[in-house]
């Protein structure tokens, strides 16, 4: 009896993996056989699995050539909807979060495509972390290369082992007049508590003396320094330069003042 | 007016084979017959010397097996049986017209009439081969049958003459009698059984074939052709005309016959529990009343399926496929379910005859809903099942009410017997109801992250995509329930029932919470562009920046405080701004102002520079900072500004009243 040669086993086993191949792209998806004969219009999506962290992106730029501060907030968003009563167990590695962290851009075509290398500054410590309604937990990451404005980006990051993505935002604009970019960068400064925002504020202050935004980073700067005298004299002058005709008052300012004021 | 009959027998083409016994349930053949009888008077000798008659007999027949005479070979072996039919309720109804000119006073005369009734068969039966050696299969081949009609049905008529006279007559005289079919396809006079012959419990082979040679072909009205059953049907046709004296006659006959066994049976009702979800299944039952000892092929047909876009209100596509359909998975071999082009229904049938069968419809949309009726097949005929609770179908999901909406949530929602478009929602109970979602949409519900919910006709209800992601803080307050979304899950107007469809109430935006508006650096919160609901608002604004130097409370209560306006809920009043008594600038509380009222709500400043008392004159601020955590209920003030005026360490009390909006949870409004 001849038995068979390489030719013929290699045939066999492509018959193998092609019968595998027929009854994998043929099986049922999900939960339902859709049945024969019927095209289904509409599609039931696939059984998705359930997703407790909801993840939003912020982005914040400064001026031009500044790095760009992307804050990553992660909530429990089942527990935020009551849909259950326990908060998920959340859990960070650093190392995981520096290697696996990915900014992605959207291409026209709606697909996903890789951004610019970033590095994460800061990230929950202390996890596992139960997490409850009003817990929001940031990871903030710079970018040094900046997208385009109008790109839209989203961020994915691994969580409690899993891919965690937020949804997409956009790119913002950076300001084109320099008062404006002072500004940006001062409240760049300001989120990241930079010892330089006292610099960018008087910068601000000398470039635009009647841009009340200058003298409040200066108040900002000073009451981080401890100056109580010149912080409160700073936003005195903020406020005097600040228009009164609006729906809002500028109820942070007045709130640091009076702070200051009622201070011992 | 004679009758007729004559004779038929081709081969046999049905499988149907009676059992020797009598059917212990009734057996119909029902169906119709046509017969139009056209009468030449100009060939005929009668009154008439010429003209035309024309009278149309429609016959709604429906016969019942009475009786099986077993037909035995000469060994006393059954080898058939003449399965003998009587009428069972048969109708007729018939219309005559036509001209005819007398013939002893030339005249022409306009003839009319009409009649009805009922009863029309004397005799018919079919005879059905229980062997394959049947010795009478060369001359009565399974499923030969005859049938002869009732005679003298006759037709009102009416004579018109050219005077204008109208004379109603019944007068065989003037007008012979109509009768209809006089017969086809028999030569077997010998089974003319009309209740009263004496009918033979046997007939011997030998004999039967005897008999089928006395050929009746020289009668008149006969049907030559012989007759077997085609697909289970009797169907076919023939004409024959008169002779001699009836020469002018002319008969033509139609005739179209099933058999209707008397199957029932019933298809269970839907679980009442069952509520349609995306890719979830419920099985439903048919069954034959198990009495009847037959077996059947199953159709189930699926209609009226709904056909909402996606599969949630804001998820899904736009797709509009049936939300109801045939699983794959059944608990039976099933044919493959067909969709009629054009239609909003499904039809399966099972592969194999059973007393019972099940079949599994799955959902594909949260608001599905449908009908599904149940068929089965004996003996070549469909025969619809009864549905649990009456009539011949029953609603996917349980829906008495035929609203759309299962029955167990309009229950469990305590809705029932609205409008499946109301939308009543009163909780909280403000100036308006609703929350922009009708009962339907509500019940349908929304894809929340990753969940469906269906959510209340009762509580007002808000989608919010909060893209600050620092939670509604104190908002819930509001008494409004809010849900946090994903982005796509509006669509790009933020309308958040872009599925909508059936019983909508119409588009209804959620808001979008963003810390990203470019707010200058010493606003806390803004809305834009202005307070209203959140069809008419933008976004809510909160500075992220100024919130990183704030307190938790402060957050808290400023994100509620601009989701309140998001909602239509005003400051408690105004406040002015500038400088007291030489001092800084700074927000002046007025009285009813935007610090009156009560203390504790989100909707109160929390505090101010300065205030102006009741007295007219500004006192500094000295009290603390107050972030209200509440939605107020009344005007009325609390804290500083309770009580009745009065002087404290030379400051009015109270510092700012009661306000001039207030009732904060009473304005919301959602639409």
């Amino acid at each position: 009896m001849k038995r068979p040669g390489i030719y013929g086993l290699a045939l066999a086993g492509l018959l193998v993996v092609s019968v595998a191949a027929w009854w994998y792209v043929s099986r049922p998806a999900g939960r339902v056989d859709l049945g024969g004969g019927v095209e289904p219009v509409q599609q039931a999506e696939p059984a998705q699995p359930v997703e407790p962290l909801m993840a939003r992106l912020a982005i914040e730029t400064g001026a031009p050539g500044d790095e760009a501060l992307g804050i990553v907030s992660l909530f429990d968003g089942r527990l935020r909807n009551r849909i259950t009563a326990e908060g998920a167990l959340v859990s960070f590695s650093r190392s995981q979060l520096d290697a696996g962290i990915r900014v992605e851009f959207e291409r026209p075509d709606g697909a996903a495509t890789a951004g610019p290398a970033v590095s994460v500054v800061r990230a929950p410590e202390g996890t596992p972390i139960r997490m409850e309604a009003s817990t929001t937990l940031e990871v903030w990451i710079v970018m040094t290369t900046l997208p385009p404005a109008g790109q839209r980006v989203r961020v994915s990051l691994p969580v409690s082992g899993r891919s965690v993505t937020t949804d997409w935002v956009m790119m913002p604009a950076l300001p084109g007049a320099p008062a404006d970019q002072l500004a940006a960068r001062a409240r760049l400064q300001q989120m990241r508590e930079a010892d330089t925002l006292a610099a960018t504020a008087d910068a601000l202050v000398a470039l635009a003396p009647l841009d009340a935004r200058g003298y409040y980073y200066r108040g900002l700067a000073l009451e981080s320094r401890g100056d109580r005298a010149g912080a409160i004299a700073a936003y005195e002058a903020a406020l005097e330069r600040t228009p009164n005709n609006r729906r809002e008052p500028p109820s942070a300012l007045y709130r640091r003042l009076a702070g200051l004021r009622r201070a011992p | 007016m004679a009758a007729g009959l004559a004779a038929a027998t081709l081969l046999a083409l049905v499988p149907w084979r009676p059992t020797a016994q009598a059917p212990a349930r009734p057996v119909h053949w029902e169906g119709t017959i046509t017969s139009v009888v056209t009468e030449d008077f100009a060939r005929q000798q009668n009154p008439f010397a010429d003209g035309v008659w024309t009278a149309t007999f429609q016959v709604r027949a429906k016969w019942l097996e009475k009786q099986r005479i077993d037909v035995k070979d000469p060994g006393g072996r059954t080898t058939g049986q003449m399965v003998m039919l009587v009428d069972d309720g048969s109708s007729w109804t018939a219309e005559a017209s036509g001209v005819a000119v007398t013939r002893r006073r030339p005249e022409r005369l306009q003839l009319s009439g009409s009649g009805s009734g009922g009863s029309v068969l004397q005799a018919g039966w079919v005879y059905q081969s229980m062997a394959d050696d049947d010795p009478l299969q060369d001359i009565l081949p399974t499923g030969s049958y005859a049938l002869w009609t009732a005679a003298d049905l006759q037709v009102l008529h009416t004579f018109t003459a050219t005077d204008g006279t109208v004379i109603l007559q019944r007068s065989p005289g003037e007008v012979p009698p109509q009768q209809m079919i006089n017969a086809f396809g028999t030569r077997l006079p010998v089974f003319f059984w009309n209740g009263q012959t004496p009918v033979p419990a046997a007939i011997d082979t030998t004999g039967l074939r005897r008999l089928m040679a006395n050929s009746l072909a020289d009668y008149p009205y006969a049907d030559l052709e012989r007759r077997t059953l085609m697909d289970g049907r009797m169907q076919g046709s023939f004409e024959a005309r008169g002779r001699a004296s009836e020469a002018g006659v002319t008969r033509k006959v139609t005739w179209d016959l099933h058999r209707r066994l008397g199957i029932t049976g019933t298809l269970d009702a839907v679980d009442a529990a069952w509520r349609p979800r995306l890719a979830e299944e419920v099985t439903l039952r048919a069954a034959i009343d198990p009495g009847l000892g037959v077996t059947g092929r199953f159709r189930f047909t699926l209609f009226d399926v709904s056909r909402e876009k996606g599969y949630a209100l804001n998820a899904g596509g736009n797709g509009t496929g049936l939300d109801l359909r045939f699983s794959g998975a059944q608990p039976q071999p099933m044919s493959r379910p067909v969709e009629p082009p054009g239609s909003n229904s499904l039809v399966i049938e099972t592969s194999d005859a059973a007393t019972s069968a099940s079949v599994a419809i799955a959902a594909f949309d949260y608001g599905a809903s449908g009908r599904l009726k149940a068929e089965v097949m004996v003996d070549g005929e469909w025969y619809l099942l009864d549905a649990a609770g009456g009539g011949s179908s029953i609603t996917v999901p349980l829906d008495a009410n035929s609203n759309r909406i299962w029955d167990g949530w309009e229950q469990n929602a305590g809705v029932w017997g609205q409008a499946a478009s109301a939308d009543q929602d009163d909780e909280p109970a403000g100036e308006n109801r609703g929350d922009g979602f009708s009962n339907f949409e509500e019940y349908r519900g929304f894809m929340v992250g990753s969940d469906w919910v269906t959510t209340s006709p009762k509580h007002k209800e808000l989608f919010i995509y909060d893209a600050y992601a620092r939670g509604l803080g104190y908002f819930s307050a509001s008494g409004v329930l809010t849900y946090t979304i994903q982005q796509t899950q509006y669509d790009a107007s933020r309308v958040v029932n872009f599925n909508r469809g059936y019983a909508s109430a119409g588009a209804q935006k959620g808001l979008l919470l963003t810390g990203d508006c470019g707010l200058d650096e010493t606003t806390a919160g803004e809305v834009f562009p202005d307070v209203g609901t959140p069809n008419n608002v933008d976004k809510v604004c909160i500075n992220s920046a100024v919130m990183r130097t704030a307190s938790s409370d402060e957050e808290a209560n400023t994100i509620a405080h601009e989701l309140g306006h998001a909602v239509s809920v005003e400051h408690h009043g105004d406040y002015d701004e500038g400088a007291c008594n030489g001092g800084d600038d700074g927000v002046i509380a007025t009285w009813g102002g935007a610090t009156s009222g009560h203390r504790g709500c989100v909707m109160a400043y929390s505090d101010a520079a300065y205030y102006r008392g009741w007295d007219g004159r500004c006192y500094a601020w000295t009290f603390p900072a107050e972030f209200g955590d509440q939605f107020c209920t009344s005007k009325a003030g609390t804290s500083i500004n309770s009580g009745a005026r009065r002087m404290e360490d030379g400051h009015p009390m109270p510092v700012s009243g009661s306000s001039t909006a207030g009732n904060c949870q009473h304005q919301v409004r959602l639409k």
